[in-house]
């Protein structure tokens, strides 16, 4: 980590300091009788700490917190926050001022959650005069839960901001989307060791934490597996990549700027997903098109042409058998279509072409002219986007394009993020040749421009023109 | 694996379904006939045990997990006393093990019925079992508690969580042999490597369907009827957690299968060779007794062993790696494991993939214990279907086969052969 700022530091001490007089007053106050559930709760409390799970969004869910809740709920905020104190005990390899911090934040949200509690009443959980459940807790307890995650919420906001630079809205949608919910289940279960407490079993109460943990695990593993597979689809990709080296990290790129798009459409989380896919899966039928064709250097024949424009199809093929990338096959076979029914493969017009593929190829075309090619250098960003608006209403999704602008005043285009240098050499990969580039508007059809071919609708490369004029090479 | 009703009806698994049918008519003509005792307490748990089961989550490889569903039949079997109205001292429960049954058996039949129209119907082997498994439980608890023998453990006390937790031990152990046993019949895995991963499933989710039916019939006690909502709410949310996790399990699977389709479309291998490749070399696998974690890989080595061709220049006329030079098979074997192991999570896959070229053993060297069993599979499967293609003709796999055990002592694992061999001898059975 970046050493942190002045701020930040500041920051952290004061926390830690609070945290130290919330312990403190805890203890002073602390009445002998809750000695026993601090003893029983603090190993629980330990083991459920020791096993932390990281959520896709790159939270870490502890399974801790219905230990707190439980504190909490049987003994008050000193029980709570005394049982969060022990976690000083288990570093396991943070750095001191990480794990200390942590440790003073529990303390926080446990005193929190306690005070809340309390002033909503704070009932016992079991009713002692009847040895029964008291139904009329509930709420006090979810709202607590409630409370507890927003304190941590809070207190983690400055730390992630100061140190981090990770913006205040993002943070809150990861934490509140990926999270709120497993935490108010959590609560429920922090409710249930209290019950579980009251009516005298320490063995049961600390039962819990077996489907508690267990739960955690599903968590954990479900970010586990989407990592994986994010993980293989790229490098898959790659692989694929390495046969037409224009392509080098463009399909990367390609995904990366359609999710900007996606953004500011604010689209939903699970199309943005699919989305993401799509673009990284755009170009992955050039596969079906034979290397030599790829990386032909002369002009390309009809029949050599035609194999190119079957790009999309041979992609939709593949992917077919990927349930969940249903919406993806859409954008991914019309990703070559354009407004005015010039493209491939079917010509569809405006409307008719997918909102997927129209975003595609946006991001396809943006990409492919800002990006080195060998017969040019990149373009500017400035001048991709004036291309992009020039070409818009006839190849292009005029809202797209704009969208596009917005995401990039927000969040500054760059190109070369990941330098992944292929270790795959193979003869493929090391053959350099020169060619023309399917996806770049301005690049020329080395064919030259057949208008009976563009009345046939089958060339989406062919863009207006004028372009041909300034741009073009080779004609 | 495509599941056939057949399937469901074969050794074990007959046996099974057999012996839960007769338990589960017995346990309701007897509730029907004897009358349901504290009606109320039951609908409870019908309806628990049915919402459990309607949101099971089928996970692949054929497993379906409903643990909300399983623990509340548990919990039920397990249940003492129930608070009951505000100011009513706890009930104590009279039923006996054939209205756990029943109960059970109701919760199941509603819980599954809407699965029919979705079509994710869980295998009837594992329901069965459920039913099982609680009869079991019950069987041993409810003697001891309705004959009066708990009456003097104190209920805040450790001895009657832990009798209790004993109890779902011993059903979950039972639980495990019989799947295990059915899994055996079913896909020719041997005995041991089965119930070695269902004593490893038992350990992980059977434990805390075990403790939550524990927990759920304690703290009924003093929680009566909230017990159920309150324990369902956050078990509901893990299940879903837990759905995402199979979705997205079954993606990857869908995802490598797909792409592993990419060097058919590129010409570099026949059409459907990596995907006979994976579904052969499983079969032998689960039958030389490789274990769950070590099939998946070795489904994702096969379904990618050909990966590096695709940084050749030109294919390979037909694909074939058999027909080229073994440091040309070498060379494609190790460009394929770099690029699965950039994904930086299949390193397994990436060194099975590595080593499917190495031959078995060589001439005067002594043998090379660091080649993968997976690999040594996939190497024969490999050669099988480069010579036999996607044919059905009988004679041209006997034939393979003949040629693959002529080269059998130095190229293939001699096991590996004979494995394949029985498998390839079983397909042509069902073919005939």
């Amino acid at each position: 980590m970046a050493p942190l700022r002045k701020a930040a530091r500041a920051y952290i001490a004061l926390v830690l300091a609070v945290a130290v007089a919330v312990v403190y007053a805890a203890a002073a106050v602390f009445p002998p009788a809750t000695i026993r559930p601090i003893l029983v709760l603090v190993p629980i409390y330990l083991v459920a700490l020791a096993l932390p799970a990281r959520l896709a969004t790159g939270v870490v869910l502890i399974a801790n917190v219905p230990v707190l809740i439980a504190a909490y709920l049987i003994g008050g905020w000193q029980t709570a926050a005394l049982v969060a104190a022990a976690g000083i005990v288990l570093r396991r390899g943070k750095a001191w001022r990480n794990h200390a911090f942590n440790t003073a934040q529990f303390v926080l949200i446990a005193l929190v959650g306690g005070l809340v509690y309390e002033g909503l009443g704070g009932d016992p959980v079991v009713d002692l005069t009847n040895g029964r459940f008291e139904p009329s807790v509930l709420v006090p307890v979810v709202v607590s839960a409630a409370a507890v995650i927003l304190a941590n919420l809070l207190l983690m906001l400055p730390i992630l901001k100061l140190a981090e630079g990770v913006s205040g809205g993002s943070v809150w949608r990861s934490m509140v989307m990926s999270s709120a919910i497993p935490y108010l289940a959590y609560g429920l279960f922090g409710l249930l060791m209290a019950v579980l407490w009251t009516i005298g079993s320490g063995f049961a109460a600390s039962l819990i934490l077996i489907p508690l943990l267990v739960a955690r695990w599903a968590f954990g593993q479900y970010a586990e597996q989407r990592e994986s597979y994010e993980a293989t689809i790229r490098s898959l990709v790659q692989a694929v990549e390495t046969k037409d080296h224009y392509t080098r990290g463009h399909s990367e790129r390609v995904s990366r700027a359609s999710v900007m798009i996606a953004r500011v459409l604010r689209m939903r989380d699970d199309r943005v997903d699919a989305l993401r896919y799509a673009g990284i899966l755009h170009d992955i039928g050039k596969l079906g098109v034979p290397t030599r064709i790829l990386q032909k250097d002369t002009m390309l024949d009809d029949t050599e042409f035609a194999a190119i424009q079957r790009h999309p199809e041979f992609a939709t093929e593949i992917v077919r058998g990927i349930g969940f990338l249903k919406e993806a096959h859409a954008g991914i076979l019309h990703h070559h279509e354009r407004l005015d029914g010039l493209g491939y493969p079917l010509g569809l017009k405006g409307a008719d072409i997918p909102e997927f593929a129209r975003i595609i190829a946006v991001a396809d075309a943006f990409d492919s002219m800002t990006s080195t090619r060998s017969y040019r250098g990149a373009r500017t960003v400035g001048e991709a986007l004036a291309e992009l608006r020039r070409c818009q209403g006839t190849q292009f999704d005029a809202a797209l394009v704009e969208s596009l602008i917005v995401a990039l005043e927000r969040e500054p285009w760059q190109a070369t993020q990941e330098a992944t240098p292929s270790t795959v050499d193979g003869p493929a990969a090391s053959r350099v040749g020169e060619g023309f580039d399917h996806d770049d508007p301005t690049s020329l059809h080395p064919r030259g421009h057949d208008p009976e071919v563009a009345a046939s609708a089958v060339l989406a490369e062919v863009a207006e023109e004028v372009a041909l004029r300034t741009i073009g090479e080779g004609s | 694996m495509t599941r056939r009703w057949s399937d469901e009806f074969t050794g074990a698994s007959a046996l099974v379904l057999f012996a839960s049918l007769l338990v589960a008519v017995a346990g309701v003509a007897a509730t029907a006939a004897a009358g349901v005792q504290q009606q109320q307490i039951a609908w409870a748990f019908v309806s628990l045990i049915a919402i459990g089961h309607l949101v099971s989550v089928n996970l692949p490889g054929g497993r379906t997990a409903a643990p909300l569903g399983a623990a509340g039949a548990l919990a039920y079997a397990l249940l003492e006393d129930f608070a009951g109205g505000r100011n009513t001292a706890p009930e104590a429960t009279t039923f006996g093990v054939w209205q756990v049954v029943a109960v059970t058996v109701a919760g199941i039949l509603i819980g599954t019925i809407p699965h029919i129209a979705f079509g994710t119907l869980p295998r009837l082997e594992t329901i069965a079992r459920r039913i099982l498994v609680t009869a079991i439980a019950a069987a041993l608890f409810r003697p001891l508690y309705t004959s009066g023998a708990l009456v003097g453990i104190d209920d805040g006390g450790w001895e009657l969580p832990a009798l209790m937790m004993a109890i779902v031990m011993v059903a979950g152990l039972v639980d495990a042999i019989l799947a295990a046993l059915a899994r055996a019949g079913r896909d020719h895995v041997p005995f041991d490597a089965a119930a070695r991963d269902e004593f490893r499933a038992l350990l992980g989710i059977g434990s805390a369907i075990g403790a939550t039916g524990v927990l759920i019939a304690l703290a009924s006690e003093v929680m009566g009827y909230w017990a159920l909502p309150v324990f369902a709410i956050p078990l509901v949310v893990a299940q879903f957690s837990f759905r995402r996790y199979a979705a997205i399990r079954a993606t990857y699977r869908q995802t490598i299968e797909s792409l592993s389709r990419v060097t058919e479309l590129g010409g570099y291998t026949e059409s459907g060779h990596s995907q006979r490749v994976a579904r052969l070399s499983l079969a032998i696998g689960a039958e030389m007794g490789m274990s769950e974690a070590q099939l998946d890989d070795l489904r994702y080595a096969a379904l990618m062993h050909d990966i590096g061709q695709l940084s050749l220049a030109e294919p390979i006329p037909g694909g074939a790696t058999i027909m080229v030079a073994p440091e040309e098979q070498r060379r494609i074997a190790t460009l394929g494991a770099e690029v699965i192991r950039q994904t930086g999570v299949l390193d397994r896959v990436a060194l099975i993939v590595e080593c499917q070229a190495e031959p078995y053993r060589r001439r005067g060297e002594p043998l090379d214990a660091g080649i993968p069993l997976a690999s040594r599979i996939i190497r024969a499967v490999n050669a099988y279907d480069d010579f036999v293609g996607g044919s059905l003709d009988s004679e041209r796999r006997m034939d393979a086969l003949e040629r693959l055990r002529g080269s059998m002592a130095f190229e293939y694992d001699p096991r590996v052969i004979e494995t394949l061999t029985r498998v390839v001898d079983r397909t042509l059975l069902l073919n005939a």
